[in-house]
Formats: structure tokens, C-alpha cells, sequence
């Protein structure tokens, strides 16, 4: 085993234990804000899906800047497995929330009647959370051993920088796939292994409402170590997790006096008026990377739920095929970007036919779409099972056919959460390096990767402000589509008016 | 063994009980009569200490085994396994607690389900795993949500005959909408309207 593959080892095993402590504190933060009737969970959920939502060389940057301001050791395996996990925690803490909230808040109820309360955490809450903690902890695990960003800003030698640097200088898809292939085997075996749990666990999914809140099911229990003691955790790491990313944005564009303004602003708006070429590219790999992925993703999810439905049976939309299907969706998005650029790169070498499309856009959009395809295929699958048994059973009853059944049922149902998923994939597309590193066409570099570039060479204020303009194009769409729901559900009705008239 | 004095509870703009008062000696079973909405599971709670009431006071003395109207088995414990974990304390140590495992499992026929969760039983099965596991620490009170809800006509009839024995020196509240069930198991019934009995 060779130094950089033992540090990508190290690398992930520490991130994961690090966000996985890191995740079940936040949680239990939110578990004991259950008196702030959600609140407090809510805070926490938006600042948890803010930090997987941050840029990840905006924030290792930060912390970087960080780091070097208190003379920390930043360029070590520790300290960069401590600022990936602050990126990271919120999948633990978000997975922990979500088995939490569908707990039948009865069964610990019953549990509080018949057991002490050591007992309690020990033989009923851990064994109902363990399944979503070991999948949470697997899926931070491959992610850190294929993350690229954060080990090379802390120019830590991991085995993806190293096929990285090999396959840029050498471009011999052979030998990188050589090299990259202990961390694929790992990597797929750990998420074979995590889609299993998932599948087999034990949930305690009872109960068919879940909970509007965590805090709900857990209410009147004791939490060991005091409620404050977790509320107070979960603050910290929140906040750790958000502040220097957030505040280095803010400081890198805001100058510190008058004077600096002068100098400052010439620079600031050259960068911007320099990088629209760039902003454009972004927007195009973003919007169509989202849109191709959720068409794809919908489009084999509903294949697999029409097959299933004339042979007359589940055993394709919910068996051994389903998982199958799904380890294969999810394998792209959970590898780093970079193999999947030198397999197309190969692939397109290999067969002649298609060397044509080799630097071209569509290149680019099609790794992308392919990178993210499981999270509208995961958002269908997901929110098709939340739709009540009785709607389908209903549809089924009258004879309604499988496109009117989509179209009465399921897609009203489906909707939102396939739009956060589109929305999700404009925002991983919008932010992503590694995908794109070795097969954007020559006048097609979006902003991330020009800003990863900007980063190395220390060029803080173009970085803040490419920074704030990509988080602008982030939360366009997020904030469009607020307003276009707003001002639907503040617009009068003609039958709301009739109806009024009769009374 | 149970006293409640006034009882107020309110959920939300909802009044769920009002102005209730009432007393269970030992070895005493009363049913709370009356359709949904009632106050029969909020007065139930209020007994087990779930909840608090908004005003009035609640004095039960004595451990409480209970079964819970949606049944409440945790689903990751095995039969055997349901009925053990509420077995602690120095009085179940050891051989006590294996022969009490064995004993429920016997009274409640459930010896050849002992090592299956309870998402493969039926529902009538995990009816009588609740029970088991209500009366498995020998409490001194024991509140039964709609005990025998699950239940067919025979195996209700069945369970019925099993409780009897099971009920007797304990103080018993029962909250049940079958007047069959509150006849034979209660020797007092107590009918509720919107949160008061009457």
C-alpha cells in the first residue's frame, strides 16, 4: 500500500468519526429543543443544509485563512479531516432526524413507562437509530475518500490528487484507473454494505405521519448530560461550521476602510466583468445538468414502477432490481467527479465514433447529468412512498390508467420534492471542480473552477466576490421559485369569491 | 392506588378533559366508556404521567404497566425480547426473570412467536404481546387502551377469559368503546362525553 492511498484511509476514517460525533451532537442539540415547539430544530436543519450547500473551497479556504491566523497546523491530515467533517456532519445529522421523526413517538412512550432512563437510550432508542447512523457514517466515509477539494487546499497527499496529477500530466486512462481502483473497490463495497442496512434496518417506521419535529417523539425523556449541555454543542458546532466561510466571504469583500474601498473596487468589478464568459458557462452546466438529471431520474423511476406494475407484482419497483438500479445511480454521485471525467475522456478515445464529443459542452453536461441523476431518482422513489396507500388504492379501485394515476396522484404529490431535487443538482452543478476539471472545452470554464484556481494563488478579494456571485446564482432559483408560490397562494380565486357571494 | 382530582387537560382550543374526578382502590377495574374524542386516552395518559393536566392533581401510587392503543411494540426487540426488557431491578435477576419470560409466554400463547419481531405477527398477535408485556413486571396498576381492539369475535372472547385472572388484585382503568368488553373485564363503568363523565 502505497503513502498517498494509507493517507486517503486515514483521511476518511478520521472525517467520519469527527462528523459522525459531530452529527449525533447537533442531534441530540435538536432532540432537546423539543420545548421551542421546532424551532430550535429548524434552525438547525437550515444551518445544516446551509453548510452541505457552502462551496467546499470557499470553506476550506476559510479555514484555511483560519488556521494560518492562530498558527494551527492546517497542512495535516487532522486538521483537514476537522474541516471536511465540519461540511459534513450535517448528512449524519440529517439522516439521524429523519429516522427520528417517523419513531412512533408512542414506542417511547412505552419505553419511558417500563424502563429507567439508562435503559432507555441503551435498548430502545440506539438499537431503532443504529441502521440510519451506520448508512450516514458509510456515505461520510466514501465521500471523504473520494473528496478531492479540501485534502488538496491542505495539500494533504491523498490518492485521488495523486491520479489527478498522473492522469493530467500522462493522460493514460489505464494506468489511472489502476491506480484509482482500491478506493472504488472500498468505496463500493461501503455503499453496498450502507444500502443493505438501510434496507434491512429497523426504523421503528410505524408510524405513517412522522412527526412535524424530532423534539416531538422525544419529548419528556431525560437526555444524558442535560439538555443545555447539547443545545449548547450543537450552537457551537453550527456555528464553527458556518462562521468562517460566511465571514470570510463577507471580509474578503468588504474592505476594511475608505481608502481600501478606492483601490478595492476597481479590482472587484474588473473580476466580475472578466468572469461573466465564466458565470455564463456556470449557468449553463447548473440549468442543464438539473434539468437532463431530473428527467432522467424521473424517467427511470417511472419505467421501473410501469414494468412492476404489469407483471403484477413489486418485485422490481421494491426488490433485489430497485437496489440494484439504485447502488448503480448512486455510485457516480458518491465517487469523485475526476473518475468519472477520465472514464468519458477513455471511453471517447477508445471508440473513434465518438472522439468528436471529446471537449465539447455536451461532454460536460453529461457527466454532470450522470454525476446527479440518483437525487431525482431518490427524491421520486421517496416521495412516492410518503403518498397514502389509500390515494393508490383508490386509483386502482376505479381502473385508472398508469399515466392518469401519475398524472391525478403521484406527480401532484411528487412534485415539490422533485423540484428541491432540481434544485439541489443546479446547486452541486453550480459549485462542482472535479467533474469538469479535465473535460471542460476550451472557453467553457465555469466559475468554480476558476475560482479554485484563484484560490491557490491568493487572490482574496477576486475570490469573495466570484464567491458571492455564485451564491447569488445558487439561491436564484430558490428564491424565484418562493415567489412565484407566494404570490399563487395570494391571488384570489374566482371560486373563493363565488363562494363568498352565496354566503 | 390511582386518585385524580379535577382533572382539567386541554389540547390546544380542544378541551380533552374537564373537571374529572375519580379513584381506583386495589384489585378494583373500572371501564372508561365512550366514542372517540372522548378523553378516555387523554385521562389514560394523564394517569401514566405522559402528560401533565393543565389543572387539578394526579396521585398514583404504585408501578404501572400499560398497553398502549396503538399497540407500541418497539420493533427492532424480539417477543421474548419485548417482555425481558421490561423486567429489571433486583427482583427479576436471573433464573426469575427467565422463568417470568416463559410464564407470559405461556399464559399468553405466544411460545411459538417468542423469537419473531412484531412486524411479521398479525395484528391479533401483537395485541396479546402488549399484554404480555403490560403484565409481565407484576404492576400494581395497569391502564389498558383499548385492549382487545385488534381482536376478532373468538380470540376477543378467548382473551378475555386470559385477562380475568390477570386483572385481579390490581387497579385497573380501562378505556374502551365496546360496552362487551367493559362488562366483562370492569366491575365499574364510567361513561365520558367531550372530556367529563356523566
Amino acid at each position: 500500500m502505497t503513502q498517498p492511498f494509507l493517507n486517503s484511509l486515514l483521511f476518511a476514517v478520521m472525517t467520519t468519526v469527527f462528523a459522525t460525533v459531530g452529527g449525533m451532537a447537533v442531534f441530540w442539540g435538536a432532540v432537546s429543543a423539543s420545548k421551542t415547539r421546532g424551532w430550535g430544530e429548524s434552525i438547525l436543519v437550515g444551518g445544516a443544509v446551509g453548510c452541505l450547500l457552502m462551496p467546499p473551497f470557499l470553506h476550506a479556504g476559510a479555514w484555511w485563512k483560519v488556521g494560518m491566523g492562530l498558527a494551527l497546523p492546517v497542512a495535516t491530515i487532522p486538521f483537514g479531516a476537522m474541516v471536511l467533517s465540519l461540511q459534513l456532519w450535517p448528512v449524519v445529522f440529517l439522516v439521524l432526524l429523519a429516522a427520528s421523526r417517523r419513531l412512533e413517538p408512542s414506542l417511547l412512550e412505552a419505553a419511558r413507562i417500563f424502563l429507567p432512563p439508562r435503559r432507555i437510550w441503551n435498548r430502545i432508542v440506539l438499537p431503532m437509530l443504529l441502521p440510519a447512523l451506520c448508512l450516514a457514517s458509510a456515505v461520510v466515509f466514501i465521500l471523504a475518500l473520494n473528496h478531492f477539494i479540501v485534502p488538496t487546499t491542505f495539500q494533504t497527499p491523498v490518492q485521488i490528487a495523486d491520479v489527478y496529477v498522473m492522469f493530467s500530466s500522462l493522460y493514460d486512462t489505464r494506468a489511472a484507473l489502476l491506480q484509482s481502483l482500491p478506493i472504488w473497490l472500498i468505496s463500493m463495497a461501503t455503499l453496498a454494505l450502507a444500502a443493505r442496512l438501510a434496507a434491512c434496518g429497523e426504523m421503528g417506521r410505524t408510524n405513517r405521519h412522522a412527526s412535524l419535529h424530532a423534539g416531538f417523539a422525544f419529548r419528556g425523556l431525560p437526555i444524558p448530560g442535560g439538555r443545555v449541555l447539547w443545545r449548547g454543542l450543537g450552537g457551537v458546532i453550527l456555528l464553527a461550521s458556518l462562521l468562517p466561510g460566511l465571514g470570510g466571504l463577507i471580509s474578503w469583500v468588504i474592505p476594511k476602510h475608505d481608502e481600501a474601498l478606492r483601490t478595492y473596487m476597481t479590482p472587484l468589478l474588473g473580476a466580475v466583468r472578466l468572469a461573466l464568459p465564466q458565470f455564463g458557462a456556470s449557468l449553463v452546466y447548473a440549468a442543464g445538468s438539473a434539468l437532463f438529471a431530473s428527467i432522467f431520474g424521473v424517467a427511470i423511476w417511472r419505467a421501473m414502477r410501469v414494468v412492476a406494475s404489469r407483471r403484477g407484482g413489486t418485485a422490481i419497483a421494491d426488490g433485489k432490481v430497485a437496489w440494484l438500479v439504485e447502488w448503480i445511480l448512486a455510485t457516480p454521485f458518491v465517487l469523485s467527479g475526476l473518475f468519472l471525467g477520465i472514464l468519458l475522456i477513455g471511453a471517447s478515445q477508445a471508440a473513434g465514433a465518438w472522439a468528436w464529443w471529446q471537449g465539447t459542452w455536451l461532454m460536460g453536461l453529461a457527466a454532470l447529468a450522470v454525476r446527479f441523476v440518483w437525487i431525482p431518482f431518490k427524491a421520486a422513489s421517496v416521495a412516492h412512498a410518503q403518498i397514502q396507500s389509500d390515494l393508490l388504492d383508490a386509483a386502482k379501485v376505479f381502473r385508472l390508467s398508469s399515466a392518469a394515476t401519475f398524472k391525478a396522484v403521484e406527480w401532484p404529490a411528487m412534485k415539490p420534492s422533485l423540484a428541491t431535487a432540481a434544485w439541489m443538482v443546479y446547486v452541486l452543478a453550480l459549485w462542482d471542480v472535479e467533474t469538469l476539471v479535465l473535460i471542460y472545452p476550451a472557453g467553457g470554464e465555469p466559475v468554480s473552477l476558476r475560482l479554485f484556481q484563484l484560490l491557490h494563488y491568493g487572490y482574496d478579494a477576486q475570490v469573495g466576490v466570484l464567491s458571492l456571485g455564485l451564491v447569488a446564482m445558487g439561491l436564484l432559483p430558490g428564491l424565484a421559485l418562493g415567489f412565484i408560490r407566494y404570490a399563487g397562494f395570494h391571488r384570489p380565486s374566482p371560486q373563493g369569491h363565488k363562494m363568498i357571494a352565496k354566503r | 392506588m390511582i386518585e385524580l382530582h379535577h382533572i382539567h387537560k386541554n389540547h390546544g382550543a380542544t378541551v380533552a378533559v374537564a373537571d374529572v374526578s375519580l379513584a381506583v382502590k386495589r384489585g378494583e377495574s373500572v371501564a372508561l366508556l365512550g366514542h372517540s374524542g372522548s378523553g378516555k386516552t387523554t385521562l389514560l395518559r394523564l394517569v401514566a404521567g405522559l402528560d401533565l393536566p393543565d389543572s387539578g392533581t394526579v396521585c398514583v401510587e404504585g408501578r404501572i404497566g400499560m398497553v398502549f392503543q396503538s399497540l407500541a411494540l418497539w420493533p427492532h426487540a424480539m417477543v421474548q425480547e419485548q417482555i425481558e426488557l421490561v423486567l429489571h431491578g433486583p427482583r427479576w435477576s436471573g433464573a426469575a426473570k427467565t422463568a417470568r419470560v416463559a410464564e407470559m409466554l405461556d399464559v399468553f400463547g405466544l411460545d411459538s412467536w417468542a423469537c419473531r419481531k412484531p412486524g411479521t405477527l398479525s395484528g391479533g398477535e401483537q395485541q396479546r404481546v402488549a399484554l404480555a408485556r403490560a403484565v409481565a413486571s407484576d404492576p400494581e396498576i395497569l391502564l389498558l387502551d383499548e385492549p382487545l381492539a385488534h381482536l376478532d369475535g373468538g380470540s376477543r372472547q378467548e382473551l378475555r377469559e386470559r385477562l380475568l385472572p390477570i386483572l385481579k388484585g390490581r387497579a385497573v382503568l380501562i378505556a374502551t368503546h365496546d360496552e362487551e368488553d367493559a362488562r366483562v373485564l370492569a366491575q365499574r363503568c364510567l361513561r365520558m362525553r367531550e372530556g367529563r363523565i356523566v
